[in-house]
């Protein structure tokens, strides 16, 4: 008797559409990850810049006028994850722009320190292009959500010192520059799909999104114009932290 | 027959129907929607719409409609429509007239100009198929706001714009409204007149009209209270304003800012019309007005007027306090952003625009000079507001950072011509990394 139930059955499966068979075949197994060549990053940092390193200057302008108090950087960071190296990670090149601007009173002249009410501003556009390794073995075979990583670049920072009444001028020169050098950071992404797989897996399903990490990392923009004594040292010593996306 | 108790000058054709007791058919309609409504000066030329006149300088306001402000009054500014026309004419039983107010027109005896009336008159128009343009001088629509209630109106269209707009400037509501805070401020209000296009049965007496059209006018005739709480702050040959926006009146385009040297003797013009009387209207043997060949109606006698200029001069000052004391309630910054010079002599103005602006900088003045500096607000129907209560400080340099920074011995430069040691060999590194991915493409 059950001979002849198994026959009945496998002649229905046999007899079932093939399309139908698939289905069930497809329902039961999830869809594979899209494709991941990208990262971005939102990042934010404390700011200050080292103009007061310069050498030769006699005084601190920078903080004389603007003070300690460090300002926000925002900026963001794309990645192109080209060389993917199996049970390692991914190295390829990323490219950064950013905005931050300083702002204050500007002393009198000859007023013994009493304020203006214009004020002194610098504005910066911090860039770099630099090569990013990022080492994910340890989430991809052991399953522990993090990633350790490390850029290394070339950075340029337009910069802008102005007034309320424009771009500042003294002896003939001009408040406005770029000032070039090498770019430096070591950080760690904690990946944020284990709080809930599902969720993440839909995600990817839907935007293509493969992995949401935080992240926090040292950076260094050392810019000096590689060594040079004569440009605006607008780089900073810093730690930034935000969000990123692979894709 | 339909008595008219008021005859007009209008610029556009004028007519009056011989008696009949039939039904008007003739109907009135603007040929476009909305129709279109241009401003012409008193020789009949293009006026367009002065600048800073609402916030496109359209003269639009709300959307719709017609903004007409002080100057465009005091200006006797004709407001052109282009887009009238009629059906069921010509009809001997008709008669069309224009009137204005602030109520419904169109209601039974709102335009018999008897203690009934609502409405006051402004002018009538031809029956005729013909697609007309008519003028209506902006004074005559304002002029009812300044009529003494009840009627019958003493204002003849056509005459002394001078008095018709201050009487109605003097007559412009008010509102009051009340902030966070629990204060109440009063502010200039905003009247709307509708100048009706109607048709009349002839000999109807205080009926309704047949049919009509109508289009409403905006009129705010008192510019914006002042600004409170005015600072004068110290810049490198500038000064920075600060100030408190009047609250409530939302019809505030921007501000325009002052600045006069301590002990400039300011001189100012004022020109004043004395209103001219219209005189006798002349009239034929059958009691009908005579026109002239422009189709107005011809008056005798009266007083023709005139106008008569006066030149006052004050001196701005500044008191030890560092309140000021300088009169430019009569000037008006240029447009086009930075003014500099604000056409009277000693007088530097510039204007922010924005209904909530509370800062601005007045450029170009000359450091260690001391300034009297105020502001006066504008709004979207080109009316001056009222200025502040002046203050005084100083142009001075200032060391800003770029200063202080080269003054400290900082050598900042734009370009790579000054590369550090460093350079060759990071140069170098850059250069070998990108020959090494070539050869390994060209190996693949």
């Amino acid at each position: 008797m059950k001979k002849v139930w198994f026959a009945s059955a496998a002649l229905v499966l046999a007899t079932l559409p093939a399309s139908a068979r698939a289905e069930e075949s497809d329902f039961a197994k999830p869809p594979a990850p899209s494709p991941q060549w990208f990262a971005i990053e939102f990042r934010f940092a404390p700011y200050w810049p080292a103009i007061d390193t310069q050498p030769g200057l006699t005084g601190s302008p920078y903080k004389t006028l603007f003070g300690t108090m460090p300002r926000l950087l925002a900026s963001f960071e794309l990645d192109a994850q080209v060389l993917k190296i199996p049970h390692f990670g991914s190295l390829g090149p990323a490219f950064s722009f950013g905005y931050t601007e300083m702002s204050a009173p500007a002393p009198i002249t000859g007023g013994g320190g009493k304020l203006s009410e214009e004020d002194t501003n610098i504005e910066v556009f911090p860039m770099y292009l630099a090569a990013v390794l990022r080492i994910d073995v340890l989430l991809r075979d052991f399953k522990i959500p993090i990633v350790p990583y490390a850029k290394l670049g070339v950075a340029t920072t337009l910069w802008r010192v102005f007034t309320d009444s424009g771009t500042s001028t003294f002896d003939g020169k001009t408040g406005f520059g770029a000032t070039w050098g090498e770019q430096f950071a070591l950080g760690g992404m904690l990946n944020l799909d284990w709080i809930d797989p599902r969720a993440a897996h839909e995600l990817d399903n839907a935007t293509g999104i493969n992995h949401t990490y935080l992240f926090a990392e040292w950076m260094l923009a050392n810019l000096d114009n590689f060594g040079s004594s004569s440009g605006l040292r607008v780089g900073t010593n810093t730690v930034a932290a935000g969000l990123a996306f692979e894709f | 027959m339909r008595s008219l108790r008021w005859t007009l000058p209008l610029a556009s054709t004028f007519s009056l129907f011989a008696a009949s007791s039939a039904w008007a058919t003739a109907t009135i309609q603007f040929t476009s929607t909305p129709p279109v409504v241009t401003r012409v000066d008193t020789t009949g030329a293009d006026y367009g719409c002065p600048a800073r006149h609402s916030p496109s300088n359209s003269c639009i306001v709300d959307g719709t409609s017609q903004g007409i402000g002080y100057p465009d009054c005091i200006d006797d500014t004709v407001l052109r429509f282009k887009s009238i026309s009629m059906t069921g004419a010509p009809d001997s039983s008709s008669q069309a007239e224009i009137w204005a107010g602030t109520t419904d027109c169109t209601v039974a005896g709102a335009t018999n100009n008897n203690s009934t009336a609502t409405c006051w008159p402004l002018g009538t128009l031809q029956v005729q198929a013909a697609a007309q343009t008519v003028d209506i001088r902006v004074a005559d629509i304002v002029s009812g706001l300044g009529e003494a209630s009840p009627p019958p109106q003493t204002f003849v269209p056509g005459t002394g714009a001078t008095s018709a707009c201050n009487a109605a400037r003097g007559a412009s509501t008010t509102t009051t409204v009340t902030d966070d805070a629990g204060v109440s401020t009063t502010t200039a209000g905003v009247a709307t007149v509708t100048v009706y296009f109607m048709i009349f049965a002839v000999g109807a007496g205080s009926a309704a009209p047949t049919s009509n059209v109508s289009y409403p006018v905006k009129v705010k005739l008192v510019g914006p209270n002042a600004v409170t709480n005015v600072t004068v702050g110290t810049g490198d040959g500038e000064l920075i304003l600060g100030w408190a926006p009047p609250i409530g009146d939302l019809t505030v385009q921007g501000f325009d800012l002052f600045a006069v040297a301590d002990g400039t003797s300011l001189s100012s013009s004022q020109t004043t019309c004395v209103d001219a009387s219209p005189g006798t209207e002349e009239l034929d043997d059958a009691g009908n007005p005579v026109l002239d060949d422009a189709g107005n109606p011809i008056f005798v006698g009266g007083d023709d007027g005139g106008c008569t200029t006066s030149t006052a001069s004050s001196t701005a000052t500044c008191s030890e306090a560092g309140v000021g004391t300088v009169d430019v309630s009569s000037i008006s910054c240029p447009t086009g952003g930075d003014a500099g010079d604000a056409g009277t002599p000693g007088v530097i103005c510039e204007i922010e625009p924005g209904v909530s602006t509370a800062k601005g900088t007045i450029s170009g003045l000359t450091n260690g000079t001391n300034y009297i500096a105020t502001v006066a607000p504008y709004d979207e129907y080109g009316n001056a507001g009222q200025v502040a209560q002046a203050q005084c400080n100083s142009a001075l340099p200032i060391d800003d950072f770029w200063k202080t920074y080269n003054q400290d011995g900082g050598n900042a430069y734009c370009s790579l011509a000054f590369v550090g040691r460093r350079g060759a060999p990071f140069a170098a590194a850059l250069l070998g990394l990108i020959g090494m991915i070539w050869i390994r493409r060209r190996r693949r």
